[in-house]
């Protein structure tokens, strides 16, 4: 049996070079061609009765869903393609709804570095600034102050991870440009699950792939501080640990397999925090995470109806992670919403079919329309109405026991 | 002989009011936002792009021959 040994060397050959790819090795997704016609891939809900209000009361998680530049026909439009005229996405299950207000401290048109500190902080400032108010002052995130009241914490997106809508939730820079300054901040504020792209950030000057001006290695910063590290869907899925950092591009991510989807990021980052709370010494205190659907805008930026319907529908399918834990966990908030509306989109024409909606943009660039925001789980109720989005961590914070707020940073 | 095409850069927060085709002068407005940057050349704009990474449109201007 002169061949059996050469298959099992060849076997284990593979097999080692399988699972021997390097923690910190470069890896990169070839971007393959993709039909964004095909919604194959997204199953709408079977029942569009909402879901029910509960009467629990105390908060244990919160999960903060974001659909960047995802305004009231961005999900109108994805429920025409996907679910027709009279169907839901299961955002739209959530029992409790509002309508969002978006202007920021300069401008009546926001970007998302102004409405990510507005929804984090709860404090309006300056378009372009992140984690401040218009005079530079920092101010503590929601994230961070319930890191401070011993919850587990993280933030998954599709974009770059230092993006400005991620790094609103723990980072504090003047210019949502500073990426490698707020890839520094992420890990320095210890955010135990990190998901998403812009490697380029954590690597050293030396490399070829920087986008950093130092010689900072934070990926090898962050294995030291603890960090289990995933590049790959294979290795997202088989890892779980209280410190997660998962960076699958070195800019934003293709959305296509095999990259991790979205749901998927969702899914692992709420098992994560899930079992990192539950073999805490205070398991009593659970969790925050943020979830953003980054390319809504950019697809929307490109006024691509149909690409903005599937990115819509790949923020849905996170949602429904969400839903399915809040569900099962009976302690979990969940607010879905959207930092603004990109765009400009409407429907105008179409028949009863859905499926054939028409759309216009009246804009490249964002809008000041306001935008939804859907709720489930304890006090959902309180985020019902028109109002603003310095409210949602207003009317938030109290119910995680943290007064007062909004907090300014010593 | 050819001239280098020009990038002007601005923040996709704001709408571009320049397209692909179009006659551009110097010192024009590229976009609706405020202190919305101005063209540096008189061209015409040869493409225009978002760049989702930088959350920027890129607006590539071919100056005219006779420009300065």
């Amino acid at each position: 049996m002169r061949n059996t040994p050469t298959a099992l060397t060849l076997t284990l050959t593979a097999l080692v070079l399988i699972l021997n790819v390097p923690a910190f090795a470069s890896f990169d997704y070839p971007t393959p061609e993709v039909d964004v016609n095909d919604l194959g891939f997204y199953q709408p809900p079977i029942s569009t009765e909402p879901y029910p209000l509960t009467t629990a009361k105390k908060v244990r998680n919160v999960i903060l869903c974001i659909g960047d530049g995802m305004g009231l026909n961005q999900v109108a439009l994805a429920r025409l393609r996907a679910a027709g005229p009279a169907g839901k996405l299961h955002m739209e299950r959530l029992p409790v709804s509002g309508i969002m207000r978006t202007h920021s401290a300069n401008r009546l048109v926001t970007d998302s570095a102004a409405a990510g500190t507005a929804l984090s902080s709860g404090i309006k400032t300056k378009n372009g600034m992140i984690g401040q108010a218009p005079d530079g002052a920092p101010y503590r995130t929601i994230l961070e102050a319930a890191q401070a009241r011993g919850m587990a914490t993280g933030l998954v997106a599709t974009s770059a991870i230092t993006h400005a809508t991620p790094a609103a939730f723990a980072a504090h820079v003047k210019s949502r440009k500073m990426e490698a300054d707020i890839a520094q901040q992420l890990l320095a504020n210890r955010v135990n699950v990190l998901l998403g792209g812009g490697r380029k950030f954590f690597l050293p000057k030396s490399d070829p792939n920087s986008g950093r001006d130092d010689e900072r290695d934070l990926l090898a910063e962050a294995r030291e501080a603890g960090y289990s590290y995933a590049e790959t869907a294979w290795q997202l899925r088989s890892v779980n640990a209280p410190y997660l950092l998962g960076l699958f591009q070195y800019e934003s991510l293709t959305t296509l397999p095999p990259e991790p989807m979205l749901a998927l990021m969702t899914r692992k980052a709420i098992r994560c925090l899930h079992n990192a709370r539950a073999a805490a010494p205070s398991p009593k205190q659970g969790f925050f995470l943020m979830v953003e659907g980054s390319q809504i805008d950019w697809a929307c930026h490109n006024n691509d109806a149909d690409s903005c319907v599937r990115q819509t529908l790949l923020f849905d399918e996170a949602v429904k992670e969400a839903i399915d834990f809040a569900l099962a966990d009976g302690r979990t908030l969940l607010i879905v919403t959207a930092d603004h509306e990109t765009g400009g989109l409407t429907i105008p024409e179409g028949s009863l079919k859905g499926t054939d909606a028409k759309v216009k943009w009246s804009s490249g660039g964002h809008t000041s329309a306001a935008v939804p925001v859907f709720a489930l789980g304890p006090n959902a109720e309180r985020f019902a109405g028109v109002y603003d989005n310095t409210e949602i961590t207003r009317r938030l914070a109290p119910l995680l026991g943290i007064r007062p707020w909004p907090q300014a940073m010593e | 002989m050819t001239r280098p095409e020009i990038i002007i850069r601005i923040d996709a927060t704001w709408h571009p009011t320049v397209a692909p085709g179009d006659t551009i002068d110097r010192g024009q407005r590229v976009c609706d936002g405020p202190e919305a940057p101005t063209s540096p050349a008189t061209g015409t704009v040869q493409t225009l792009r978002f760049d989702a990474d930088n959350h920027e449109f890129l607006i590539a201007v071919v100056p005219a021959p006779s420009a300065d």
